[in-house]
């Protein structure tokens, strides 16, 4: 008897399915790419945005342009409005490693394709692509050049991204995979400026106090290295090597005028755009094409005499 | 009698409760070793974390040292080859990386004669004067203590970066192939002596678009002196 009611109960339960199933893929799909972007006052992120948005424009698509201020509950109501929207796609540059994946999983779990930029993942089968700049082995880079502009000796000092931002860790991590190499390169103070340009500031102005003799600051990204010069200047120490990630044209400006010493370029238009063009083909042919789900696309270093080739993220 | 055994019994509990507890914290502590280090280490297919020296020491011999005596071409016949059309010299050649602006890694073999070996930074390099010998250098190799980039890693089609994990990990393990490379050839040889002596070299080089081939440095993958006496 009770074997018959296990029975039953599945027999009713797999149409149950196939119908909810059905109901997710049968629903007029709608031509809309949601958008999702840490912040809407960086530069970073307003020119990833822009790069999506154009291309998803370009190809036809209704755009979305939503920001998460690295807030996972945030990125979770956005996930909510792109399902019930029945979103064609989600291209995000996501809030947090920890959180996200169960927010784009809700996504994926109601049939809309996730394609994440910029920012990875750690969990495989979630996302259609990934498409990822090698933070690493850009802050590799920009510590080779660093290392090499110290002419191998010095003291030195890092400053720091926002801790919750895993690509704070990840470039603090290259940077030191390259210069600890150096016994004769010493750091004497790493501070945590929250990738901010006021607080880079502060902390550089403190810290030349303490260590008035030291000759680089490497910076996790670009409004850091500009308050650090900025600091290091108004001290009179405009020679110290100040060096940044990521791009940005104020930084690339202020390599033309001698003063930041180099940057390291990202590729996040670049990631913007592939990540809309994989989702067009996904809606259109239900696959990306591609065999592997996280692409890693390199960083490029910039010296001063390259700062004029690049502007917007993008290579002129 | 009574009470010495009940403490008895409380030590032997205690003794049992500590080795108890110590195993579980044992336990602990192996499965995250073996899952790689915390928070970056949950990718990968299988589940489990990837252990860069382990990967390294099941590919090295196996697969990636034959490939590269069966690929590898000659480091100056290549550069001629480089020099004349670039674009049909990597298209033969080279194998092309489409990781944001394409890049081009080439495996090259070469016997040469040490002419100079330039140690003033920690990225040391050897200047080489490729067959047949004419007295000048044709070929830069990096032989540390520092070793830069990811030739050795880029060079093989078998590596992908999704099969290995994240960025970090597939950072660990360009190191790790650096570093067999360095442990393997480099550091058997007397530096202070290399200069005038034979060395045979496999090795990789990495590239870009508007690179002058002036410019290109060749990290070595197999490096061996060669043993003059048997002409």
């Amino acid at each position: 008897m009770f074997r018959k009611l296990i029975v039953i109960v599945l027999v009713l339960l797999v149409p149950a399915g196939l119908l909810f199933a059905n109901g997710g893929s049968d629903t007029e799909s709608s031509n809309l790419m949601v958008i999702i972007t840490p912040d809407k006052d960086n530069t970073f992120f307003t020119a990833e945005a822009d790069a999506a948005k154009a291309k998803a424009e370009s190809l036809g698509y209704e755009t979305l342009m939503v920001v998460h201020g690295d807030d996972p509950n945030a990125e979770s109501d956005i996930i909510d409005t792109a399902i019930s929207q029945n979103a064609a796609a989600i291209i995000i540059d996501i809030a947090n490693a920890d959180a996200s994946p169960n927010n784009l999983r809700r996504a994926t779990d109601a049939g809309i394709p996730v394609f994440c930029m910029d920012r990875e993942i750690n969990v495989a089968g979630i996302a259609k692509a990934q498409l990822i700049s090698d933070n690493f082995q850009g802050a590799q880079l920009g510590g080779e050049y660093f290392v090499e502009l110290m002419g191998e000796k010095g003291k030195w000092v890092e400053l720091v991204g926002k801790e919750s931002d895993t690509n704070a860790g990840v470039r603090s991590q290259g940077y030191h995979s390259i210069i600890d190499q150096y016994p004769d390169m010493e750091m004497v103070a790493r501070e945590t400026s929250n990738w901010s340009q006021t607080e880079a500031f502060a902390d550089v102005e403190s810290i030349l106090q303490a260590n008035p003799d030291i000759s680089g600051i490497i910076c996790g990204n670009d409004t850091m290295a500009l308050g650090a010069q900025a600091a290091a200047e108004a001290d009179g120490r405009g020679d110290i090597i100040v060096m940044g990630f990521d791009g940005n044209d104020n930084v690339l400006d202020s390599m033309l005028q001698g003063k930041i010493a180099g940057t390291v370029m990202q590729p996040n238009a670049l990631n913007a755009e592939m990540a809309v063009e994989l989702a067009d083909k996904y809606i259109k042919t239900g696959s990306t094409g591609m065999d592997q789900e996280k692409i890693l696309n390199g960083c490029f270093l910039i010296k001063p005499a390259d700062a004029d080739k690049w502007r917007g993220f993008k290579k002129l | 009698m009574r009470r010495i055994s009940g403490l008895l019994f409380l030590f032997l509990a205690v003794i049992f409760y500590t080795l108890f507890l110590s195993a579980c914290t044992i336990v602990k502590i192996d499965k995250n070793a073996a899952d790689g280090d915390g928070e970056y280490s949950t990718w990968t297919k299988t589940g489990t974390g990837f252990q860069a020296p382990e990967y390294v020491e099941s590919i090295w011999e196996s697969k990636l040292i034959p490939i590269y005596e069966e690929q590898a071409v000659d480091f100056i016949t290549l550069m001629n080859a480089l020099q004349e059309n670039r674009q049909s010299a990597i298209d033969q050649y080279g194998l092309t990386r489409q990781t944001g602006e394409p890049f081009y890694i080439f495996k090259v073999r070469g016997t040469a004669r040490v002419l100079e070996y330039d140690d003033s930074s920690r990225n040391g390099v050897i200047r080489v004067d490729l067959e047949p010998e004419d007295g000048v250098a044709d070929a830069v190799l990096q032989i540390g203590p520092v070793l830069r980039g990811t030739a050795i890693r880029d060079s093989v089609e078998f590596i992908r970066f999704t099969d290995i994990g994240n960025q970090l990990q597939f950072a660990e393990l360009a190191k790790e192939l650096n570093t067999r490379m360095k442990v393997d050839s480099i550091d058997p040889i007397d530096l202070e002596k290399i200069e005038g002596k034979p060395i045979m070299f496999l090795g990789a080089f990495r590239l870009e678009d508007e690179q002058n081939l002036e410019e290109v440095v060749v990290t070595p993958v197999v490096m061996t002196l060669v043993d003059e006496t048997d002409g």
